[in-house]
């Protein structure tokens, strides 16, 4: 069998069936491109697998449906590690604004990438933690997080979040070209 | 306490505002040669056969120094050391195997990134959040997506950024662009860009046992694509043409540098064709303005329809005339007398020297590079959405301002890929 020219439900089957682990990644790598709302169960039941989690992810971040997130943030309370640093990255991609308190809870362990993720979403609760954050005594990767969210506030017309970002990125223990960063964005 | 800036920290301030930032070594009374505190230090990333020619290249210029070299390969670091030592007869330079540990670092100004193209996109965005200035060998970006990613970090970030795209610096290539853009052609209106045979393999190689860490790290080497059992072949090179290694099925292999050159003559930096249609191992795109792209075959082969005049050529062909050359340095043009002024030096479209020289100025003067990461966006996108065409066989519609496909979904979905954790931009 050919994942490259299969459907998405013959690629569902692939997943659910016996099939090794090469023909399984390529059936999600295809399911990126062609993959249905149907698929999302079975993509879902890879997230935990290390081997897999991230084809897996490449498809849900594609598939254009609620339940993708969905799925994803169901995983999120359940993984640790690297696959859930995935699955972190793929909610922020996806930029799922119910998955945000559960990133909160997930900041303070910094492999989580969850400020990354959370500079992606830009919702006012997000921002709320990033402005947090940067009060912080490290505060580099809240600074990329707020350079970001700044970027996403400004594209959504929501000037005075951009602004307050900028503003806090500029007054942060950060070297220079962070405070340069924040002029240009301005 | 009144401390005396050092030139670090000189540095780092005149990068943010955008001031010159290098005392020259003629101004101290060095003869053109400049004080070792005074140099541009660089970190380089991947030394394999095309990193050791960027860096032997980075090693002779007065302005740079090399202190340390990174790859995942320990014979490959071995190499890298054995060559930044040998040019400074000493033995300073400092291997890792990590490249976040070589960002971490405050006292490098500037990476260059060899790696396969799986590393370069990541690579270049982790640099430009860590303040570096970045010379990334091509393709930049493995993804549509990635190119537009880079561009904004750079931009960002404030960095200077050098797509190792060095045509742009190669006489003859700019002289048959010159010649394009001043209007000696005629009203353009066909432009041809070589590339590679087409491949996509997607089958993976039969594992193998992984090698320690300390020899080959397979993890690190991987990063950010999706995980697949190792084999040496890969990271001998047989990487090409992979799928999850290679950008857009190789045909940004060349067209990277082929593409960009059309873009270049056209005056289309900055935006991309609205139309790619496949056509076995050529595709005919189309620019807003009507002028066309034609990306065709000529390999090392030298397949296809040109006149021979080397690797990687282009041909631009206008209302009154047309230029073609490559990577022999030689020129040809109808009418011939387009080149009867010619006084461009026959060299090597592959040596990247003056590439390197212009990177290293705009790193002092906080210049744009010929091959900035606008320029590099816009001429990626145009690769990728063409390598997508093909992807799926048809003729596809795109939107340069908003680098997507208005009528297809599945060839949006092909514009990025998931990055395999914890690699994230």
């Amino acid at each position: 069998m050919n994942p490259e020219k299969s459907s998405s439900a013959d690629l569902v089957k692939i997943l659910e069936g016996d099939a090794d682990l090469q023909l399984k990644a390529r059936a999600c790598q295809h399911l990126a491109i062609v993959g249905d709302e149907a698929a999302i169960p079975a993509l879902a039941k890879l997230l935990g697998d290390v081997k897999l989690a991230d084809f897996a992810r490449c498809a849900l971040e594609n598939i254009p449906s609620p339940a993708a997130a969905a799925a994803l943030r169901e995983a999120l309370g359940k993984l640790q590690g690297s696959v859930r640093a995935g699955v972190v990255n793929s909610l922020g991609v996806l930029r799922d604004r119910e998955a945000v308190p559960a990133l909160i809870s997930l900041v303070p362990q910094a492999d989580s990438g969850a400020l990354a993720a959370l500079g992606q979403i830009a919702d006012d609760a997000a921002v709320a933690e990033i402005l947090k954050q940067l009060a912080g005594a490290d505060p580099r990767q809240a600074a990329h997080a707020a350079l970001k969210a700044a970027q996403v506030a400004a594209s959504e017309d929501r000037a005075e979040v951009s602004a307050k970002l900028l503003e806090a990125v500029g007054k942060a223990k950060l070297p220079d070209y962070f405070h340069s960063a924040a002029n240009t964005a301005k | 306490m009144n401390a005396r800036p050092t030139r670090r920290s000189f540095l780092k301030t005149a990068a943010a505002f955008g001031m010159p930032a290098i005392i020259p070594g003629s101004a101290l009374g060095l003869n053109g040669a400049v004080a070792p505190s005074n140099r541009i230090t660089v970190g380089a990333i991947g030394i394999g056969p095309r990193g050791r020619l960027v860096l032997s290249t980075f090693l002779k210029q007065p302005e740079a120094q090399v202190v340390m070299v990174c790859d995942v390969q320990k014979a490959n670091r071995r190499t890298g050391k054995l060559m930044v030592d040998r040019a400074y007869k000493n033995e300073d330079c400092a291997v890792s195997s990590d490249l976040l540990e070589m960002l971490a670092r405050e006292d490098i100004d500037a990476v260059m990134i060899a790696t396969g193209d799986r590393w370069h996109g990541v690579g270049s965005i982790l640099a430009a959040k860590a303040g570096k200035d970045i010379y990334s060998e091509k393709p930049c970006a493995i993804t549509m997506a990635e190119s537009r990613e880079i561009d904004e970090a750079v931009k960002l970030y404030g960095r200077v950024f050098q797509a190792g795209t060095q045509r742009r610096t190669v006489p003859n290539f700019m002289h048959a662009v010159e010649l394009a853009r001043s209007g000696r052609l005629g009203k353009l209106q066909t432009l041809h860009a070589s590339i590679n045979p087409l491949q996509e393999v997607f089958e993976w190689k039969e594992g193998q046992a992984e090698p320690p860490a300390e020899e080959v790290d397979w993890d690190r080497w991987l990063g950010p694509v999706p995980w697949r059992p190792y084999h040496q072949e890969y990271v001998r090179g047989g990487w090409r043409g992979h799928h999850d290694f290679d950008a857009g099925g190789r045909l940004l292999d060349w067209g990277c540098h082929t593409v960009d050159l059309c873009q270049w003559a056209a005056g289309m930096d900055g935006t991309a064709p609205v139309e790619y249609e496949p056509d076995g191992q050529t595709i005919r795109a189309r620019y807003a303005d009507g002028k066309k792209l034609v990306m065709r075959l000529g390999g090392f082969n030298n397949e296809g329809d040109w006149l021979g005049l080397g690797t990687c050529p282009v041909r631009f062909e206008g209302e009154d005339g047309w230029v073609e050359t490559g990577d022999f340095g030689k020129m040809a043009a109808n009418p011939a007398s387009l080149l009867a002024d010619s006084k461009v030096p026959e060299s090597a479209g592959t040596d990247p020297g003056a590439h390197v020289r212009e990177f290293l100025e705009c790193v002092k003067t906080r210049g744009l590079t010929s091959c900035n990461s606008g320029a590099m966006r816009s001429s990626h996108v145009a690769c990728h959405a063409a390598a997508i065409a093909v992807r799926l066989g048809r003729r596809l519609v795109f939107d340069p301002a908003t680098e997507s496909f208005p009528d297809d979904a599945e060839a949006n979905r092909l514009r990025s890929r998931a990055r395999r954790a914890p690699w994230h931009a």
